[in-house]
């Protein structure tokens, strides 16, 4: 008995030592990772989502950007939070990073209080200034989707699903409108509402602003009884997943519009399609992807498209220009990227609409390597200070407005 | 013969293993696991790891959960696990928040909102563990499945009182009150509270009696009940001084706001060297000493370059083997002690 005490006590042992062995082992045989480019400026790129986008545009920022403009790229893991942003930016800090992307709009100010106050320039892709970081030193900006833009993509949108004369009842997905924490979703919203408003007379109780304001997700009233709108505010696509199911599966609505992506809830909504035997029509944010390729060509339960009109984000427009600005600021061109009053830069991006699947593969032809990059290694000399020293704000804000026709684009870059 | 044979070599892994088995090697092995990782990642980066700013970068980014660690020891002293640490924490963090800002519109003053913002924090953290507690000892219902309802409806709560909407405390505050060192007077002034309650009482020991055998405790007449209820009051003390900390750190809440603080808690306190069954070898600066490790694992990947898409798989791999080093498994069927 007490040899199997023995072996057992020998053998629980070993475990430890093992695990110990091992954990080190673990520890010392990351060393060997450690990039000791000192050459490269280090910038973090802060991620709000990671989805099949992002690697897309980590393999555009290390592939053209990166050589490019002599940068190194530290990618985050998906940041929900300011607490994580905050870490991110701090982890940066500590391995030597000079700036930040951010993508996560909610923790822009403090984010880039945090920035600043390690000395790291700092920019976010978002469509809204936070008024009390506009003066800090190291604060960029935001170079993010225009929200004219937007409004005007969703506006076409809506009316091309709304073509058909019918009456038609619309669940909506307005993500971070609230509160224009991403004012882009907030503008998209409104032009929608008021489309509908347009079409069908609807006389709301309350104010547009009001109806995008209220947190909790709920039916709007309409003042018309065979016309239903859903608003179903909030960033979690999860929560969103789960709140959307209950009207989904009433069958009331047969248009499905989400400021952002929709990937998450093509299965709920097949799903009622099937069993109501209806046809639910999906107006959504895109980037150019296989996704939304699969999303054009691929027929839901009765025969239609999945997708039937996308707002195409040209994520690798933003990514270059936010890079070149840090690259700039640099390089003594931080003033040059302020706007007339001194203040922290506003640049938008404006959307690509896309109707139908003829014109996104076209499209699609974009931002696959170096040659057809929208902002290839070439084109980005006219943003660098280095090589072109007009870079400024009002360079950048003119080259952004040439990019908003993408029929020039294409004709461009696609031999 | 061949019982001798085999006891002979074993002997000297027995003295190695009544070493191992110390209550000392206990105690000191997390810290030796810190400073062995604190050791690989100084040489990894060339000794910037130990920089004074990063350690202080450290220490901020462990604070929140070191503080909600150091409360949740209790509970987990008494062999239980609450799984309702994270949502009770943010919870407060909301409704603390939503009171200062209301105060501000109504045009009170920062020092009146600061004040009733902390109160409130930690007069609803104490109300919610007290109420978690009451309901288990009451309804004779398992701590663990209390903690998973009051999880679900705290975060039901939060969902409505926030929306899709984010607080934002203005930055100038949040900056005045990190510039006074507030984050580091809470969690300090209840670390020190935390190690004289837990070590240096009589409520500390009975509460790791429990832990170790709660039937034998009771027989020597330490109520379960009563004991509970302090351990979870001293825990929301601990989860609303968090709410605390977390908003001067990051100024803003949203209902996406340290939804992973709940496991971080847990595993720091894991980490940290406490038994998952409590008793015996509980210690109060466990979450602390965790906590710091989680970060400083962290903190070190980012700056050896570990891609963020492998940094998840290596902490949680990691953590897997130094729980399995660090933790001894019963023999028997998972039991308290005794």
């Amino acid at each position: 008995m007490g040899t199997v005490m023995d072996l057992r006590k020998e053998g629980f042992h070993m475990k430890k030592i093992f695990a110990l062995l091992l954990s080190m082992a673990m520890i010392l045989a990351v060393l060997p990772l450690t990039s000791l480019a000192q050459e490269k400026y280090i910038i973090g790129v802060a991620f709000q989502n990671v989805t099949s986008d992002t690697e897309i545009q980590k393999d555009y920022y290390t592939n053209e950007l990166a050589p490019a403009l002599g940068m190194e790229f530290i990618f985050s893991e998906a940041i929900k939070d300011t607490e994580t942003l905050v870490t991110f930016i701090e982890n940066c800090y500590a391995k030597g990073a000079v700036g930040i992307i951010n993508y996560y709009t909610a923790g822009r100010g403090r984010g880039a209080e945090a920035a600043d106050q390690y000395e790291m320039f700092f920019i976010t892709q978002a469509s809204k200034l936070d008024d009390a970081t506009l003066d800090l030193e190291y604060n960029l900006g935001n170079c993010g989707a225009s929200v004219d833009g937007m409004a005007r993509a969703y506006t076409a949108a809506m009316e091309s699903v709304l073509a058909d004369g019918e009456n038609h009842s619309v669940l909506m997905c307005t993500t971070a409108a609230v509160g224009q924490v991403a004012a882009s979703h907030y503008y998209s919203t409104q032009a929608m509402l008021e489309t509908m408003q347009n079409k069908y007379n609807l006389t709301y109780s309350k104010s547009i602003d009001e109806i995008i304001n209220t947190d909790s997700p709920g039916e709007v009233d309409t003042g018309n009884p065979n016309i239903k709108i859903f608003l179903v505010p909030g960033t979690d696509n999860d929560k969103t997943l789960a709140t959307i199911s209950t009207p989904l599966q009433s069958g009331d609505y047969d248009i499905f519009v989400a400021v952002s992506g929709y990937a998450n809830y093509t299965s709920a909504i097949a799903e009622v399609e099937r069993a109501k035997n209806m046809d639910i029509k999906v107006v959504a944010t895109a980037s150019i992807e296989k996704q939304t390729l699969t999303g054009f060509t691929t027929l839901d339960p009765l025969g239609n498209p999945i997708l039937n009109a996308v707002i195409l984000n040209p994520l690798n427009v933003a990514n270059a220009f936010c890079a070149a600005a840090i690259y700039n600021a640099l390089n003594g061109g931080a003033e040059a990227l302020k706007d007339a009053d001194g203040n922290a830069a506003q640049l938008f991006v404006n959307p690509w609409p896309c109707p139908d699947a003829e014109t996104y593969a076209n499209i699609a032809k974009l931002d696959t390597e170096h040659d057809t990059y929208v902002i290839n290694a070439d084109d980005l000399q006219r943003l660098m200070v280095t090589s072109n020293p007009d870079a400024n704000h009002d360079s950048y804000a003119e080259y952004l407005m040439e990019l908003a026709d993408i029929d020039a684009i294409i004709a461009r870059k696609i031999k | 013969m061949t019982d001798v044979a085999i006891r002979e070599p074993s002997s000297l892994r027995n003295k190695l293993l009544s070493v191992w088995e110390n209550r000392w090697t206990t105690r000191l092995m997390p810290f030796v696991i810190l400073l062995l990782i604190a050791f690989a990642f100084s040489l990894a980066t060339g000794g910037r790891f130990l920089a004074s700013r990063n350690l202080t970068i450290i220490l901020n980014q462990a604070l929140v959960v070191a503080t909600v660690a150091t409360g949740g020891t209790f509970i987990f002293a008494t062999g239980n696990v609450n799984l309702a640490m994270g949502a009770t924490t943010v919870l407060c963090e909301t409704v603390s928040a939503m009171a200062f800002l209301a105060i501000l519109d109504a045009g009170g003053s920062v020092e009146l909102g600061l004040v009733v913002m902390f109160v409130i924090s930690v007069t609803l953290a104490v109300f919610i563990m007290g109420f978690s507690a009451i309901l288990s000892t009451k309804l004779n219902v398992r701590v663990l499945y209390v903690t998973i309802v009051m999880m679900t409806l705290l975060a039901a709560i939060q969902q409505a009182l926030l929306g899709g909407s984010t607080l934002t405390i203005p930055s100038k505050i949040t900056r005045m009150l990190a510039n006074n060192n507030v984050h580091y007077i809470i969690f300090g002034v209840f670390f020190a509270f935390a190690v004289v309650i837990f070590h240096f009482t009589k409520i500390g020991r009975t509460l790791r009696f429990i832990g170790t055998n709660e039937i034998c405790a009771h027989q020597t007449g330490k109520f379960k009940k009563d004991y509970l209820l302090l351990a979870f009051v001293i825990g929301g003390l601990g989860m609303g001084l968090g709410a605390m900390v977390a908003i001067i750190r990051s100024g803003s809440v949203s209902i996406t706001t340290l939804s992973s603080l709940n496991m971080d808690t847990m595993l720091a306190i894991v980490l940290g060297g406490m038994s998952v069954f409590g008793g015996s070898k509980s210690f109060v600066y466990a979450g602390v000493i965790g906590a710091v490790t989680v970060t400083a694992l962290q903190n070190g990947m980012v700056m050896v370059g570990v891609d963020s898409n492998l940094i998840q798989g290596v902490r949680g791999l990691l953590f897997l083997l130094l729980v399995a080093a660090a933790q001894k498994r019963p023999h028997g069927l998972p039991a308290p002690e005794g």
